[in-house]
This record gives structure tokens, C-alpha cells and sequence, in this order.
């Protein structure tokens, strides 16, 4: 019970009470469950018997492959991603409001929907084909391998580059440019000196996010027949169990290293924001001839991203339908069963991760940064990972093994691998009821369930939401977890795309994509743009 | 340094700052003066008129010199620092040409003078906000620039804060004699930083005179209201240059001029200039107006009245803080002091009409 005492500066550093036993069993409790998958796969690989040889031999050319994969992809979401960012902020770059918009939505399409679509369209009939024959070009007859994964996985992870790093360079007040010129630098000085030190931490941390997006990949991948860790797991999962805990292994300790890699960039002095910076109207540069050029970068950029895998989609759907040879009424089950388990994956992970919150904002205890740890593992580790570790230990623990091949174990895997980007809102949540407006509720409703009812959840309502959309949007994308468990007769939009376009029907397959991509679109839109852009 | 630009926010201003003089531009927000200095740093840019420094054009017509080729250092509002470099890496990001051990000693050199010489190594952010304005002003001195700007300098420091750094700035300026223009909004930073003041408005330079010139000699009501408190009362000019007003004759130092250049002449209606120290306030029985105490603000080394006249008007006066008169006590009140400013009546009407 929070006892009023008399004007004390607590509306300034907010109290911090000890926690309590209870909460904190619950978050050693939350933050083991979150670590257990990825501690249960390198246990599991650890305690493979002595063939490490031939398995090193087998894994060493995917695990060469998903590096240069991810290299690859990384540096050229850094590249385009900075080059684009610059553009639409600092530039006077022709239609760029337009432009802000459309080169982030790329960000909607999930990359096994991506690389469906160009695949669908190189297909005789599709978008691509038709258009090079109509130039003259005889079409690529496959589109496969580590150029096409490239390109896929490229043209849609570069806006987790260019959104944070627009955002930053927004930040750079006029007057460090202005004193950097003053102080005898050309602007091409000012940029490398003033400029690039201020976006580094933020563009090498995205860079890293795209490296950990890569590396987990399985759809892309696997429809561009291009063999990497994540395919070796999927392939061998059931056929060859050490292979397939080797590559998960391998897997999880490459994400680790990502991971501790962005948190010591993070820890480094982040160049922030001042309070007191005039906000004097940053002059844009002006682009000059230069804007033609640039203009053409962010059309390409546009194309590969966005026009090419609508169009390709839209024909196959419109085909489909017009020829009544797809049912729409085949993607009601399919669509039902990913809104039940998102959205029971979004409330569990909110709830799940919230005494988490609690410990660290208001109590502020050492445990607390522990379970955030563990939490934040779940979401390092791919998941394809989490569901390989899931599978096993409910097929292999007595009292679990009901619960393989359930929607329930489904629903934990995202709420593992998605718990994070909960986590954030939920503190925010926590923040949101000041305390002296605790102190305050405190007095006048004396009965505590009344008090959470009437005060504190009321006000925390919109961050909790807000979390459990971002848990909404990546469940509905996601992938590798969703195929690897779920029951047999059980689909999700997700899943049904994957598997029409392994059997090459494009037509289904596109009426189901264009119905996933305009739900991520919606909830992108509601969740991550609309704040972005206005904020 | 010559100044002619006609750009919209500046018209028609033609200033000169000798070397080593420090000239305060004075002015409410949007007259202009920030335009001014950035259009003498190259940060705007001009459509009319030009700049020079020391001999060089450095914008005007078929002349422009970059914003790094000027020589010209700036102190912004917020400093400006930059947070990814220690100190002394700020202080040196100006120094390029020279060795590194002659820059090591500039940055020592300039520090020290802004009593700052062991924070070298420090961040920015872990400075207090005085510390972070002078750190800026070291380095903008750094390059020995031609010319030193000041933007609104200490306009993002508390009150208290304020005053110490205004006059350690104050004490750096003159030793170091730097040419030096300041823009400000705070009639007492322009006093105590500024050889001379220009009072701005509306993009044109309403007075350029020294602090006490200004005070003492405003060319018009606004300038009088505008710099300082004061009491604008009306009366009628009498014999021997004097304004006869309600709280007695108010010596004047020349008879105001009308429009067409002629002088007033006795018996006309003038408006007449008396600084809130020029009232003296006394016990009833002496003096020749008479008043009532309708406000008092005790401020130790003196005490401000509000006085209201038989005739309904209000006084200011500031008076030693003794004799306190208490609230509601009746006074008489007069002038005192050496002549003061009057002008031909409704022309502070005329001059809000004009901007």
C-alpha cells in the first residue's frame, strides 16, 4: 500500500517500492520460459554423440551460405536504405512526400510473399514474363539461387534501415551543420563529420536487425532453392534429428552474437536529442540535376519493391477469379484460424511480459533486466528454432505430449518469439500512470481492483494495445514456427500462400497474398507508420 | 563592415561595426535581427545590398563567399555543440590547417579563457548549460575569426545562470577585442555586452547609440518604451523649454520638431519622456503634484511605486527605500533631474500606424 507522506519531490523520481516475492517468482518464471527453447536446442546439439565431424561437414557449406546471404542482404539494406533516407529528408528531391510513403511500404510484403510473387511472375503468363517477351527479352526461366534471394530479401528488409535512420537524421539540428560550415567545412565535410557520427549507432543497429531477419529467413529461401541453415532445419527435421539440432544450434548462437553485438552498439554514448535545440527550419539541399538521377533510384527501388510484386500478385488473383477457378470461400477457414491464434498470441504476450514491465519501472530490480534478457532471447532466436525446441520437448516430456500438434503450442511459440515487442509498450503502459496520480487514487478509492479498474487501466489501455498490434502484425507474417507446428487440417493465410505456391498454384496463392499483405498493410499503417510519419 | 541588404525580413539597414567593437542588435522577436546575422554568416542569402568584412565583399551583387571561407564564427542558442565530441575535440573541429601540437595548445589556450581548461576531455552533455555556452564560445574563438556572432547566446540558460554568463562573456569580449556582432531580445544583455546598440523593429534600425545614449536620448517614444521603463506623459510646451504636465514643468533638452521639420512652439501639446528614477515622491505639504500610492513593490536596494494622479493617470517611480509610503497614502510628487526628451503628442500613434 502506497502510504501518501507530505510534499516530497515524488512526482519528479518515482518512488521504487521492493518488489514483492510474488513478482518477482513471476518474472523468473516468464523470463526462463522465453529462454528455454533456445537453452534446450544448444543442450540438446551439445549432447550430440561424437559424430561432430561429418555433421560439421554437412552444415558447412549452409552455414557459408546464410552468412553470405546475410552479408549481402545486410549491406544492401544499409546502402539503399541511408541513400533513400538522405533523400526524403535532407534533400528537396521532387514529390517526396509521395515518395516517404511509398518506398516504406515494401515493409508490408512478408519476404516468402515476395519472393512468391517474382517467382509467380517470371512463370509463363506472369507479369514479368509477359512484359519481357513484349520487349523482346527471352525470360529468365527460373528465378533461384543467391542472387534471387538477394534481391528478394533486400527489396523488402530496406525499410527497417530507412525508417529509423529518417527519423534520426530529422534530428540533426540546423546549427551543427550551420556551425560545422561556419567552422571552415565543406558540406560534403560537414556530412561524413557531423552527420554520420549522429545516425551511426541507429544505421548500425538496424543493419544488424536486417542481418538477424536474414539469417532466420525460411519462406524466401526455401522458395528460391537456396540452401541455407534455416532449410537445412526445416528439410531434415524430421528425417535426420542431429542435423536438423546442429543447424538450429548453429542458428541460435549467430543470432546471439548479433544480438550482443546491437546491445553493446546501443551501450555505446548515443548522440541525443537536446531539449534545448532551437528549432530552426532545416534548409533542404537543393539536389539540382542531381534530382533526375535520384529521382530514377527511388522509382527502381519502388519497382522491385512494390509495383512488381502487386502487379504479379493482382493478375494471378484476377486470373483466378475471373476463371472461377478459386473459391474464395477456401480462404475463410485459413484467415479464421490466423485471426484466432494472432490475437490470442498478441493478449497472451502482453499479459505474459507485463510483470516484466512492472519489475523494471517500478521496482526497478536487478531480476528484472534478467527476465528482459530472456525475454529478448525469445526474439533473437529464430523462429523456426523456438518451434524445432517446442516440438521436442513436448514430444519427448510425458505430460506435454498432448499438447503437440495444438493450436495452444502455436500460440506460445509466437508469444516466445514475438513477447519482445510487447515488452516496450507494456513499460510504456507502466509509465503512463504517474505517481503521484497513484498517490492520488490511492486516497480517494480505497479498494484496490476498483483503483487498476478506474485509474490505472484506463490509462494504460493505448500503450497495451498498441503491443499487442505489433504481437498482431508479426504473427500474421510470420512463417517457419507457424509451418513447423501446426496441427495436420490446420492452415493459416500464411501458411496455405506457402504451400500454393510450392505446388504452383499462383492463381490461389495470389488471392490469399493480396488478402495477407492488405491485413499487414492495415495494421502497419495503424501501428508503425501513422506514429512514424505524424511523430 | 558594411551592411545594405533588402532581403524581406531586412530592409534598408546600414550598419558599421569598427574592429574590436562589440554591437548589440536589440529588438522584439521578428524584427529581423536574426536575419541579419545569419545573412552575414552566408546562411541566408541576400537579393539586395551587401556585406563586407574587413575588405572583402562577402555577399553582394556577383559576390559570394562561402559560409566556411568567411572567417566568421558563430555562438547559436543552443550551443550547437557537437555531442559525439569531447571538448577539446570541439574546440579543435574549427583548427584544420594547423599541426597537432599547435592545436592542442589553441584548444588549451582558448579554454583556459573561458575558465574551462581541465574539461577538455568531457562530453558535452556532462557540462551544466553555462558550461556548454561557454565551451561554444571557445570554439568559435578557436580560428580567430574576423568576426564573432552571437545568437541569442544565453537565451536557453536560467535566470541566475543568465546573469553569470553574460558577464564572463562580457569580460572575454574586451579582453580579447574580437569585432563582435550580438543579437538579443534582453535590453540588459545589449547593455552590458554592447560598445553600441542598435535598437531594431519591423526589419529597420529604429536608433544606433551608445547604452547611454539610448536610455537617456531615445528618437522616439518607442525607443523610450521599448529601452527601459518609462512614463510618457502629455502636457503643453511652456516658456524657457519646459513641458508643463500634471505633476509640474519637465525640463526638456530641445523643443521637438514636427513632421515638415519646424519646431513646436509654446502652448502646443507634446509627449514628454520621465524615467521611473527622474519621479521624486515626497510627503504631502512640499512639492507641487499630487498623488495617491495605489501599489508598492519593495525591492531592497530601491522601491518601485504605482502612483495614481488626481487626473486618473499612472505614474511609475522608483525611489530609495526610505522613506516607505504605504499603500493608499497621499503623496505629492514631481521631477526630478537633468533635462529630458519630449516629442510633438500622437506621435507614438502615428509611428504604430507607420510599421
Amino acid at each position: 500500500m502506497v502510504a501518501p507522506t507530505q510534499a516530497s519531490p515524488a512526482w519528479r523520481t518515482p518512488r521504487l517500492i521492493p518488489a514483492h516475492l510474488g513478482l518477482r517468482l513471476t518474472c523468473a518464471l516468464v523470463g526462463l520460459v522465453f529462454a528455454a527453447p533456445a537453452v534446450l536446442v544448444l543442450a540438446r546439439a551439445a549432447l550430440l554423440s561424437g559424430d561432430l565431424v561429418p555433421l560439421a561437414r554437412q552444415l558447412g557449406g549452409p552455414l557459408w551460405r546464410s552468412i553470405q546471404l546475410s552479408v549481402l542482404v545486410s549491406f544492401t539494406a544499409a546502402i539503399v536504405g541511408t541513400l533513400l533516407a538522405w533523400l526524403l529528408t535532407r534533400t528537396d528531391l521532387p514529390g517526396r512526400r509521395t515518395w516517404r510513403v511509398l518506398l516504406v511500404l515494401p515493409l508490408v510484403l512478408p519476404s516468402f510473399v515476395g519472393a512468391a510473387a517474382f517467382i509467380a511472375g517470371l512463370a509463363p503468363g506472369g507479369v514479368l514474363h509477359l512484359a519481357l517477351d513484349a520487349v523482346g527479352i527471352t525470360p529468365p526461366r527460373r528465378f533461384r539461387g543467391l542472387g534471387a534471394g538477394w534481391l528478394v530479401l533486400s527489396a523488402f528488409t530496406y525499410p527497417y534501415v530507412l525508417l529509423p535512420v529518417s527519423a534520426r537524421l530529422s534530428t540533426v539540428p540546423q546549427s551543427l551543420h550551420d556551425s560545422a560550415r561556419l567552422l571552415g567545412h565543406s558540406p560534403w565535410s560537414t556530412f561524413v563529420r557531423v552527420t554520420v557520427p549522429h545516425i551511426r549507432a541507429s544505421l548500425a543497429a538496424s543493419t544488424l536487425l536486417v542481418f538477424l531477419y536474414t539469417l532466420s529467413e525460411l519462406g524466401a529461401v526455401q522458395l528460391v532453392g537456396y540452401d541455407t541453415l534455416t532449410r537445412v532445419v526445416y528439410a531434415s527435421r524430421l528425417v535426420d534429428r542431429p542435423t536438423s539440432f546442429g543447424a538450429a544450434a548453429l542458428l541460435a548462437v549467430a543470432a546471439a552474437g548479433v544480438v550482443l553485438g546491437e546491445r553493446r552498439l546501443r551501450g555505446r554514448p548515443q548522440v541525443r536529442q537536446d531539449d534545448r535545440t532551437a528549432l530552426v527550419p532545416g534548409r533542404l539541399i537543393s539536389l539540382g540535376w542531381a534530382a533526375v538521377p535520384a529521382t530514377a533510384v527511388c522509382a527502381l527501388v519502388a519497382t522491385v519493391g512494390l509495383l512488381v510484386p502487386l502487379a504479379s500478385l493482382g493478375l494471378w488473383a484476377q486470373r483466378g477469379i475471373a476463371s472461377g477457378r478459386v473459391d474464395l470461400g477456401q480462404l475463410i477457414d485459413p484467415a479464421r484460424s490466423t485471426a484466432v491464434v494472432s490475437v490470442a498470441a498478441a493478449a497472451l504476450a502482453v499479459i505474459a511480459v507485463l510483470p516484466v514491465a512492472l519489475a523494471s519501472v517500478r521496482h526497478r530490480h536487478p531480476g528484472a533486466g534478467l527476465a528482459a534478457l530472456g525475454v529478448a532471447g525469445g526474439f533473437a532466436v529464430p523462429g523456426l528454432v523456438i518451434a524445432l525446441s517446442l516440438a521436442y520437448l513436448t514430444l519427448n516430456t510425458p505430460l506435454l505430449g498432448r499438447f503437440y500438434q495444438s493450436a495452444g503450442l502455436l500460440v506460445v511459440a509466437y508469444v516466445v518469439h514475438f513477447g519482445l515487442q510487447a515488452l516496450g509498450p507494456d513499460e510504456q503502459a507502466e509509465r503512463s500512470v504517474p505517481q503521484p496520480v497513484r498517490e492520488a487514487s490511492a486516497l480517494l478509492e480505497p479498494s484496490r481492483w476498483r483503483r487498476i479498474a478506474r485509474v490505472d487501466l484506463p490509462l494504460m489501455t493505448p500503450n497495451l494495445v498498441a503491443g499487442g498490434g505489433l504481437v498482431l502484425l508479426s504473427t500474421v507474417k510470420e512463417l517457419p514456427a507457424t509451418l513447423l507446428l501446426s496441427p495436420i487440417g490446420f492452415s493459416t493465410l500464411a501458411t496455405a500462400i506457402f504451400h500454393a505456391y510450392e505446388d504452383g498454384f499462383y492463381a490461389e496463392a495470389g488471392v490469399a497474398s493480396l488478402l495477407l499483405v492488405a491485413v499487414s498493410a492495415a495494421l502497419t499503417w495503424l501501428l508503425v507508420l501513422r506514429r512514424g510519419l505524424t511523430g | 563592415m558594411g551592411y545594405a541588404p533588402g532581403i524581406d525580413a531586412v530592409r534598408e539597414v546600414s550598419l558599421a561595426v569598427a574592429p574590436g567593437e562589440t554591437l548589440a542588435l536589440l529588438g522584439p522577436s521578428g524584427c529581423g535581427k536574426t536575419s541579419l546575422l545569419r545573412a552575414v554568416a552566408g546562411l541566408e542569402p541576400l537579393r539586395q545590398g551587401s556585406i563586407t568584412i574587413g575588405a572583402v565583399v562577402v555577399s553582394g551583387p556577383g559576390a559570394w563567399v562561402r559560409p566556411e571561407r568567411r572567417r566568421v564564427g558563430m555562438v547559436f542558442q543552443d550551443g550547437a555543440l557537437f555531442p559525439h565530441l569531447t571538448v577539446a575535440a570541439n574546440v579543435a573541429f574549427g583548427l584544420r590547417s594547423h599541426a597537432r601540437s599547435e592545436t592542442a595548445r589553441r584548444v588549451d589556450e582558448v579554454l583556459s579563457l573561458v575558465d574551462l581548461a581541465d574539461y577538455g576531455e568531457r562530453l558535452p552533455r556532462t557540462l551544466s548549460g553555462g558550461q556548454q555556452q561557454r565551451v561554444a564560445l571557445a570554439r568559435s574563438l578557436a580560428p580567430s575569426p574576423a568576426v564573432l556572432l552571437l545568437d541569442e547566446p544565453f537565451s536557453a540558460l536560467d535566470a541566475a545562470l543568465r546573469v553569470q554568463v553574460r558577464s564572463e562573456v562580457s569580460r572575454i569580449l574586451r579582453q580579447i577585442a574580437v569585432t563582435t556582432l550580438v543579437v538579443t531580445h534582453d535590453q540588459t544583455e545589449a547593455f552590458v555586452l554592447g560598445d553600441r546598440v542598435a535598437v531594431m523593429r519591423n526589419g529597420r534600425v529604429e536608433q544606433l547609440d551608445t547604452p547611454d545614449g539610448l536610455y537617456r536620448r531615445p528618437a522616439n517614444p518607442w525607443v523610450a518604451g521599448f529601452v527601459g521603463e518609462s512614463n510618457l506623459l502629455t502636457g503643453r510646451v511652456g516658456p524657457g523649454r519646459c513641458v508643463t504636465t500634471a505633476i509640474g514643468p519637465v525640463p526638456i533638452e530641445a523643443l521637438p520638431s514636427r513632421p515638415d521639420g519646424t519646431r513646436l512652439a509654446v502652448g502646443d501639446a507634446a509627449t514628454v519622456l520621465i524615467r521611473p528614477e527622474q519621479v521624486s515622491v515626497e510627503p504631502v505639504g512640499v512639492g507641487a503634484g499630487t498623488a495617491t500610492v495605489a501599489g508598492v513593490e519593495y525591492h531592497g536596494h530601491d522601491i518601485r511605486y504605482r502612483l495614481q494622479l488626481d487626473d486618473g493617470s499612472t505614474v511609475i517611480a522608483r525611489c530609495p527605500p526610505e522613506p516607505v509610503h504605504p499603500r493608499g497614502s497621499p503623496v505629492q510628487i514631481r521631477f526630478q533631474g537633468p533635462a529630458t526628451m519630449a516629442w510633438q503628442d500622437g506621435l507614438v500613434g502615428t509611428l504604430d500606424r507607420s510599421g
